[in-house]
């Protein structure tokens, strides 16, 4: 019999604030700390999971309509997508990069791939007009039935062994592609209207990819499976008599990479109601679970998760000394977590909140992070639902009439901890962030070492905070009253931004970051963390304070497995053990 | 140049940004440029028209004149409306709260037809938020005239002229800007009243179908334009040095 479909409608609502039960949500100054932030993992409400409980719950229908490559792998792919209500193609250009040209930097100009996810059917005369420009991305053009454009490069340490391995008749090497868990890493996966591309409003509006990123994830999980498809095609060209395909467990074993840098930091300053809402759903989720009582059931299946955490962890590699030490210490936490579970007294009415507590007390912020997004694997009933409310309305309108006297009252109340910084002490300005020239992205120079600060981006939420607040007591010792605040902005109008942006995240206790992104020692890997843990990045590998490389889908559905039962348990893959299949 | 909205609004915000306008005054100026090519007012045009000017003004623009509560009186100087109209409609709403109608005349205003920009943003504050202005022949005045709802989503659009068809002084450099809470703005005068040639009235039903349209297809925009936003959106880009491409790699 076949089993009727559940239609996942996605759109937006706007700015929502779920109940959440007995348990109160943990505070902005905990949740909005950057290092927390920073040490965020994927859970439940992470993109890619979305997508793939949507993808796999309604059935969609993906197939090769085309697969025009050369036996090097050049050429033209093209997936078509059918979802219930609509029909999408992803088209994929193949072709030769030149190994000097090679960069998984986002300042190349040339990739292996290149690829568009367009709304409907495509033609030939279209494929060549996306020919002409895709593989160009920032220097082509592209028109809105275009509604992602990206690009990626092939992983040096896996892709040619893989071909290599499977020509020959092998199995490629567990290990090795457990180092990396990945053949291509994108660079940059282009929404939003850039380049010509669809405008969000006209993506929002469709059933399948209204919650944000879905369409930008859904053409990275396409690449993924493109990925295997074209090394073994490559084998099999190179050697037709022996090669074999990749093993199942295999292919859902790898993912695809991404390289992401500094570009992704003012995404966050600029998009505070869109992060508000992020993490206002996840403390909720958070908050719903910990208001749960545990039974035995639930206290075996979460000691099962941490010790899937540890293994998971055991297997993730990192060069980044910093990194490696978090690592090796959430390894060993997550093993003192479990043994304090396995053997603690505690009443399980207050289970899990005592699991919080104690991993406040005893664990790093990685651990107490990790902590929290398995607890949320455990009552998706009361989780998954609040996928639906990751959109937000962005608008920031002044409150003109608002007393001058009201606007340093919530200065002192939800600001305290930007007014705590001195600005007069040197290290609290040691950082500039400014856009350059060369890529138009966004880079972090040194104040009075490198050239630029007097160009800066306003990223200072921090500092133009405490300077409103000066301006703001000047002009009430002036005034001698309280006045609204546009007769205080007609006079000093730079402040309208800041005061504005005061206005609106006052009501919105999670869109601001709680650091100041000048200081010396300011790590903004730690932004590009928080987003790249809400798209469902795994496997945190950082190149330097400044980027870092992820890895999305790792474990996830194969588009052959659409149909088959999903467990959506995929996010905290394993290295799979082929026996004697090498 | 077709481009998709959301490419015109950073591109118009950086290149106010690169002309000095401050903080929040760039993304509300640049907001009522997109805000009129998005709706089939033709945004892009008008400010490809005044960048030169737009460069050569000075902040702050406005200096007030008259003020008894619920009326004021702001001197621009011949300065653009995109050089702080939208806190002089913020005003306006703001002495509509205290005295039950705020008006504000923006005298020596030019580019007024941006303000049709911002009056949505003050409806959506629940205020019902009018604005009027002459353009048009030398002595024959055509008066234009933006209204919007509280609460309402897209304003109406009327321009006409009033002069019973005779000749009339054109005060082509004031712009009036009502708001009020208490009652519900509409246009004083019917379509068919006598003195009055109606030239164009957009509904707010066809500004949402422009709207969409928009946001569907994206918009032309002149490249001469595109170029000169873009020359202006670099003025606050900042070249690498070896040793600041070491240390910023990104």
């Amino acid at each position: 019999m076949v089993s009727r479909i559940r239609r996942t409608v996605s759109v937006q609502a706007d700015n929502p604030r779920p109940d959440t039960g007995r348990v109160p949500l943990r505070p902005a100054s905990e949740v909005m700390d950057l290092e927390r932030l920073g040490s965020l993992h994927p859970c439940r409400l992470s993109f890619i999971r979305t997508l793939m409980r949507k993808v796999m719950a309604e059935r969609w229908a993906i197939q090769r309509e085309r697969f025009d490559l050369d036996d090097n792998g050049y050429g033209t792919c093209i997936y078509r997508v059918a979802s219930p209500t609509r029909i999408y193609n992803l088209v994929i250009f193949s072709q030769y990069l030149d190994p000097d040209a090679r960069s998984d930097r986002v300042i190349a100009n040339a990739w292996d791939v290149a690829f568009a996810l367009c709304l409907g059917d495509v033609d030939d005369s279209y494929i060549e007009r996306l020919r002409e420009n895709v593989p160009r991305q920032e220097a082509g053009r592209c028109d809105p039935r275009v509604m992602v454009l990206s690009r990626a490069n092939r992983s040096l340490r896996n892709f040619d062994s893989t071909v290599e391995a499977l020509s020959r008749g092998h199995q490629p090497d567990a290990d090795q592609l457990a180092r990396v868990g990945y053949l291509y890493r994108t660079t940059a996966v282009y929404g939003n209207g850039k380049f010509g591309i669809a405008d969000y409003p006209r993506i929002r509006e469709l059933e399948d990819f209204g919650l944000p990123f879905s369409a930008q994830m859904f053409a990275v999980y396409l690449l993924r499976d493109f990925s295997i498809r074209q090394v073994e095609h490559i084998a099999r060209c190179r050697s037709p008599e022996t090669a074999v395909g990749l093993h199942p467990d295999l292919q859902r074993y790898l993912g695809i990479g991404n390289s992401t840098g500094l570009g992704m930091a003012p995404f966050l300053i600029n998009h505070p109601q869109l992060i508000n809402q992020w993490l206002l759903m996840r403390e909720s989720a958070l908050a719903r679970c910990l208001g749960e009582v545990p039974n035995r059931e639930t206290r075996e299946r979460m000691i099962g998760l941490i010790d899937h955490a540890i293994a998971h962890n055991a297997e993730t590699f990192t060069d980044d000394p910093r990194q490696s030490a978090c690592n090796a210490q959430l390894g060993a936490e997550l093993q003192e977590a479990r043994d304090w579970l396995a053997q603690t007294a505690i009443p399980e009415a207050m289970l899990w909140q005592a699991l919080l507590d104690w991993s406040r007390a005893y664990c790093s912020l990685e651990t107490q992070e990790l902590l929290n997004s398995l607890l949320l694997e455990l009552y998706p009933e009361r989780v998954d639902e609040l996928e639906q409310s990751m959109g937000a309305s962005e608008s920031q309108d002044l409150v003109p009439e608002m007393g001058t006297d009201d606007l340093l009252a919530r200065l002192r109340r939800d600001y305290d901890w930007a007014l705590n910084y001195d600005f007069d002490d040197a290290e609290q300005t040691h950082l500039f962030w400014y856009r350059s020239a060369e890529k138009e992205e966004p880079r972090l120079g040194e104040r009075g070492v490198d050239p630029g600060d007097e160009w800066e981006m306003g990223l200072d939420v921090a500092r133009q905070t405490r300077e409103l607040y000066d301006a703001l007591l000047d002009w009430r010792a002036t005034q001698e009253r309280s006045t609204p605040l546009v007769e205080f902005l007609l006079a000093h109008p730079r402040f309208k931004g800041i005061a504005r942006r005061v206005q609106t995240l006052s009501e919105h206790a999670f869109g601001d970051i709680r650091a100041n992104l000048l200081a010396q020692g300011t790590l903004p890997i730690h932004l590009l963390r928080c987003k790249l843990a809400f798209f469902g990045a795994t496997k945190f590998d950082p190149r330097s304070d400044r980027w870092v490389r992820i890895t999305l889908f790792q474990g996830a559905p194969r588009i052959e497995d659409i149909g088959q039962h999903f467990a959506d348990d995929w996010w905290m893959p394993l290295k799979p053990e082929l026996g004697g299949e090498r | 140049m077709h481009v998709s909205l959301n490419e015109f609004t950073p591109i118009c915000r950086r290149a106010l940004d690169g002309l000095g306008f401050p903080p929040g005054e760039f993304e509300d100026a640049a907001d009522m440029v997109v805000w009129l090519e998005q709706h089939g007012l033709g945004g892009a045009a008008l400010l490809g028209e005044i960048l030169p000017r737009l460069s050569g003004e000075r902040w702050p623009a406005l200096t007030r004149r008259y003020d008894d509560g619920g009326c004021v009186v702001l001197e621009m100087d011949h300065g653009s409306l995109l050089h702080g109209g939208s806190l002089a409609a913020d005003l306006a709403c703001i002495r509509a709260l205290e005295w039950g109608l705020g008006i504000v005349r923006l005298r020596g205003c030019r580019d007024c037809s941006f303000i049709l920009g911002y009056l949505p943003r003050c409806a959506r504050r629940s205020h019902h938020i009018a604005a009027f202005w002459c353009t048009g022949e030398p002595r024959r005045a055509v008066q234009n005239v933006g209204v919007a709802l509280a609460d309402e989503q897209l304003p109406v659009f009327h321009r006409f002229r009033a002069d019973g068809g005779g000749e009339q002084e054109a005060d082509t450099d004031t712009l009036t800007i009502m708001a009020t809470r208490d009652f519900a703005m509409l246009p004083a005068a019917s379509a068919d009243h006598p003195s009055i040639e109606r030239l164009e009235t957009v509904t707010a039903e066809e500004f949402n179908a422009r709207s969409r349209r928009a946001w569907d297809q994206g918009v032309d925009i002149d490249p001469q334009i595109w170029g000169e936003l873009k020359v202006l959106a670099q003025r606050k880009l900042v070249e690498a040095t070896a040793e600041s491409r070491a240390r910023g790699a990104g």
